[in-house]
């Protein structure tokens, strides 16, 4: 290859073309493809950050699965940068980095192109697939100029500020079709207008709502019962009784401080219960604490039919599976499949087993739109082939599910791998030639596996 | 044998005579019917004659009071109230009268009164709602909702009191009647005396005392309980007295002490407040000893100077004092060598004689009722309770009596009232240790 146009180029035993950039200004992301991976110079902090959002926030596969790796040697790195990037180096010496950069490759080289229209879906399979080449979760990042205080990196900047409510509703879906699977990592109270967690938590008087308010002990004095403010007992350094003028010594004999006096300087108003209001500082609401909005924060890893969906696609005319009669959703499989774990415990032992047709990405981008329509023909044969009790899924855009109930694993194993040799026999003779791997494989369900390792088992081994 | 027994027993009044039997029941004809019938009946007489000129005076006095439009606080200190405390709240929208604010204060209830409270204080029905997680005993509680009402006069009120929708207007208008008047008692009636005999019997005895006693003992000058269920004061007098001392007793020691400014106290028995009475004899004997102890407490040692010669003498405090001491301390010890007298120099007439002390003491009571009745704006409900009165000479006569007795001797030697679990401890013990 010719000289880099963007920085300089950093040569090593391996070819791989690599380049060194430290003035961003210059360059044209669009011309990074030819590029195996980047290393930025971090000494122009703004600048480097600009040019990694830039690259991961474009939607073409090969910018935004760009290997970025930063170069700092004295500057702490910004958390959400970091998290953007794949990994920080202190000097140019990239062999540490090669086998990163291969195992990202040869990951990104499994991936069909895929083709949507869906703004939804190109952002989910953009992060399912960033999560696939870097066999990584997609975790939250503390970040204070995001307005819940969290960002997603990849993700977080395709959303306006304003409106994350969408992004949390990808999540939610992403998650009911089993493609990943959540861990806890924060709660959050958020403007029930924006979606902004820059909240201002305030006591506020409950008449006027004014938050000028002052707060002090009460005191009841044993011998004469008056109770007051603190301030009615004040005598210089000395609590003296307004009503009987005798001098209070020891709390807890002479007197004790019940309980305390909320004062609203604005209306004069007297309560021991302000209302709390939280002030959102971006959209200027004042949220009741009852309207605010509890946003779960969950990190995301891919489940073996994200894993699956993210080099494959999501496919909306064949993954959408409700459409296929017969089908079930994935999320309806995952329910049936528990049940039938538990069910197995008690009773007779069942069968599952996993479907995987792989065609190579060359030929998967050659069929272009027919792919969807073949797909939907081996939908239908599968159907014919199996038995009514047979519970059905087709999960993303190549995988198959079954669940035989009371079957044993060996006729389940039996009848996929007869559909398998029916399916390769009818593409071989309708397109001779063709490039195609379809993995099989069953397990018996009796209630010893939990339903996790089954997926596992039908998908994450198959590869 | 039933008709031989009758006619030995008036054979024996014939044989005794009138003037015998008078001296029999000398405590009842000397002491107690002059006093609780014959006084009753004259002052009644000129209180419920009908008066143009004092029908027109109240008019006016209704009239200004309507005009001025003060804001009247009504505050409810309590303990564990919460099931009455909606039922009153929302009572007290009914009023006639609306100029209110409403302060409760909560004396560290552990039932649901702070949800309730808090609720209703949300929805705006509550002015005030003040919360004390330590318990500082009821007149605590008064003086921190004192400290707190803005209104011209005060309305304390017990949360297991309901009234009626023109109660809080009438409780007023004294104030506008005469500028002397400091506090006004309203006028207490049973709510549940359907509830048990007992609850009966204190339905009568509330009309006798409270109803009808109270209206005599105004008009002569000489009432000296503003019950704590129901009365209203001047706020600038509370705020002068610095509120209510500790109890128990508290309603009655303040009304001593506005008597003592040299104010008026006065009885409105057209404000009326129906309250729920103990109706077992356990809770009932126990609310009357601790009535019983403050009898000696506050008005035989706190407020004892009313009966020394000073600058703030008046005769009108010392016959209020001397009444009450009189009649109850007094009579009581004199009752028990009457009781034992009639007894023991009339053995062999037994027979005859606790029959005729029945008739004579039904008698009077039924008396007294008719009076009641015939001032009652309620009277169809109360006709019921005519049934009872029999029943009132043992209720009156030996059960009170007892217990009073009771109270007396255990406030005089011992002190038991700084005992008292009515208030807290902290509080009792600073009390009796400077005396008050």
């Amino acid at each position: 290859m010719s000289d880099p146009i963007f920085g300089r180029k950093i040569s090593n035993d391996r070819n791989l073309e690599i380049i060194l950039i430290n003035d961003f200004n210059s360059v044209d992301i669009r011309k990074l493809a030819i590029y195996d991976a980047l290393i930025l110079d971090y000494t122009d902090r703004d600048g480097c950050s600009r040019f990694v959002r830039q690259c991961r926030n474009s939607m073409i596969g090969t910018i935004y699965l760009m290997p970025i790796f930063i170069l700092s040697i004295n500057h702490e790195i910004d958390k959400v940068m970091e998290a953007m990037s794949d990994g920080v180096v202190s000097s140019v010496q990239i062999e540490a980095i090669i086998s990163r950069i291969d195992r990202i490759r040869l990951r990104q080289d499994q991936l069909v192109s895929v083709d949507s229209s869906s703004p939804d879906i190109r952002i989910l399979t953009k992060a399912m697939r960033f999560m696939f080449t870097r066999e990584t979760r997609l975790t939250p990042v503390v970040d204070h100029k995001s307005h819940i205080g969290y960002n997603f990196p990849v993700i977080s900047d395709h959303y306006d500020q304003t409106n994350l409510k969408e992004m949390f509703q990808l999540f939610e879906t992403a998650t009911e079709k089993e493609y990943f699977r959540s861990r806890f990592v924060d709660k959050l109270h958020v403007c029930s207008s924006c979606y902004s967690s820059f909240l201002n938590f305030r006591e506020t008087c409950p008449k006027c709502e004014s938050a000028d308010l002052v707060t002090e002990n009460l005191i009841h004095h044993f011998v004469c019962a008056y109770v007051g403010p603190e301030h009615d007992f004040l005598s210089g350094d000395y609590l003296v009784c307004p009503k009987c003028n005798r001098m209070l010594r020891h709390i807890g004999v002479d007197y004790d401080k019940p309980s305390l006096i909320y004062n609203c300087k604005n209306c004069s108003h007297v309560f021991q219960e302000p209302v709390m209001e939280a002030f959102c500082f971006v959209c200027k609401k004042n949220n009741s604490i009852d309207s605010l909005i509890d946003v779960p924060i969950y990190s995301y890893e891919l489940t073996p039919i994200g894993e699956e969906t993210a080099q494959n696609g999501p496919s909306r005319d064949v993954a959408e599976d409700v459409s296929i009669p017969g089908f079930i959703t994935a999320t309806t499989f995952n329910i049936f499949l528990k049940y039938e774990i538990e069910r197995a415990k008690t009773s007779k032992e069942s069968a599952a087993g996993s479907l995987v047709i792989r065609l190579s990405p060359r030929t998967r981008e050659n069929m272009g739109s027919n792919y969807n329509r073949m797909m939907l023909e081996i939908a239908d044969f599968v159907k014919n082939a199996t038995l009514s009790t047979d519970i059905l899924s087709l999960v993303n855009s190549n995988t198959f599910l079954f669940i035989s109930p009371e079957t044993n694993r060996e006729r389940l194993d039996g009848l996929i791998n007869q559909i398998k040799g029916s399916v390769i026999k009818l593409l071989e003779s309708s397109l001779p030639g063709i490039d195609i791997e379809i993995s099989v494989q069953t397990v018996t369900i009796d209630g010893s596996l939990p339903q996790n390792d089954v997926l596992t088992q039908l998908i994450g081994s198959g590869r | 044998m039933l008709f031989g027994f009758w006619e030995d027993f008036f054979y024996y009044i014939q044989h005794e005579g009138f003037e015998r039997i008078i001296n029999l029941f000398w405590y009842f004809f000397y002491l107690e019917a002059p006093r609780f019938i014959l006084m009753d009946l004259i002052v009644l007489a000129v209180i419920v004659w009908p008066s143009k000129k004092r029908k027109l005076k109240y008019e006016a006095a209704r009239n200004a009071f309507f005009a001025e439009n003060p804001l009247i606080s009504i505050i409810v200190p309590g303990k564990n109230e919460g099931e009455h405390i909606f039922a009153l709240v929302t009572g007290f929208r009914e009023q006639t009268y609306s100029n209110i604010e409403f302060i409760i204060v909560d004396d560290g209830s552990t039932d649901d009164t702070y949800t309730i409270c808090r609720n209703l204080k949300q929805n705006g029905l509550i002015d005030i709602y003040l919360r004390n997680e330590e318990r500082g005993g009821k007149a605590s509680a008064a003086n921190l909702a004192l400290r707190y009402a803005t209104g011209k006069y005060i309305v304390h009120v017990d949360a297991d009191t309901s009234f009626d929708r023109d109660a809080i207007e009438s409780i007023i208008i004294p104030f506008y009647l005469d500028s002397r008047v400091g506090a006004v008692g309203g006028n207490i009636k049973v709510r549940n005396s359907k509830d048990s005999i007992l609850s009966s019997l204190q339905a009568i005895e509330y009309l006798q005392t409270i109803s009808v006693g109270r209206m005599v003992t105004a008009y002569l000058g000489i009432y000296k309980i503003v019950s704590g269920a129901f009365g209203a004061f001047r706020r600038d007098l509370l705020d002068r007295l610095g509120g209510w001392d500790i109890g128990p007793g508290l309603d009655g020691d303040i009304t001593v002490k506005i008597r003592k400014l040299g104010f008026k106290v006065a009885f409105e028995h057209r404000a009326v407040g129906l309250t729920q009475v103990p109706v077992t004899l356990n809770k009932l004997s126990n609310q009357r000893l601790r009535w019983s102890k403050s009898l000696i407490r506050f008005r035989f040692r706190k407020h004892n100077d009313i009966f020394m010669p000073s600058q703030a003498f008046t005769f009108s405090n010392f016959f209020a004092l001397f009444d009450n001491i009189f009649y109850n301390l007094i009579l009581d010890v004199l009752w028990f060598y009457y009781f034992v007298d009639l007894i023991v120099n009339n053995l062999e007439f037994l027979l005859f004689i606790i029959p005729l002390k029945l008739i004579i003491y039904s008698v009077s009571s039924y008396i007294q009722f008719f009076v009641v009745l015939s001032l009652s704006e309620r009277r169809r409900q109360e006709m019921r309770l005519l049934y009872y009165i029999p029943l009132m000479m043992v209720y009156n006569g030996y059960y009170m009596r007892i217990i009073r007795s009771m109270a007396y001797v255990k406030e005089i030697f011992w002190y038991s009232s700084y005992n008292d679990a009515w208030n807290p401890a902290k509080s009792s013990k600073k009390a009796k240790e400077f005396g008050l």
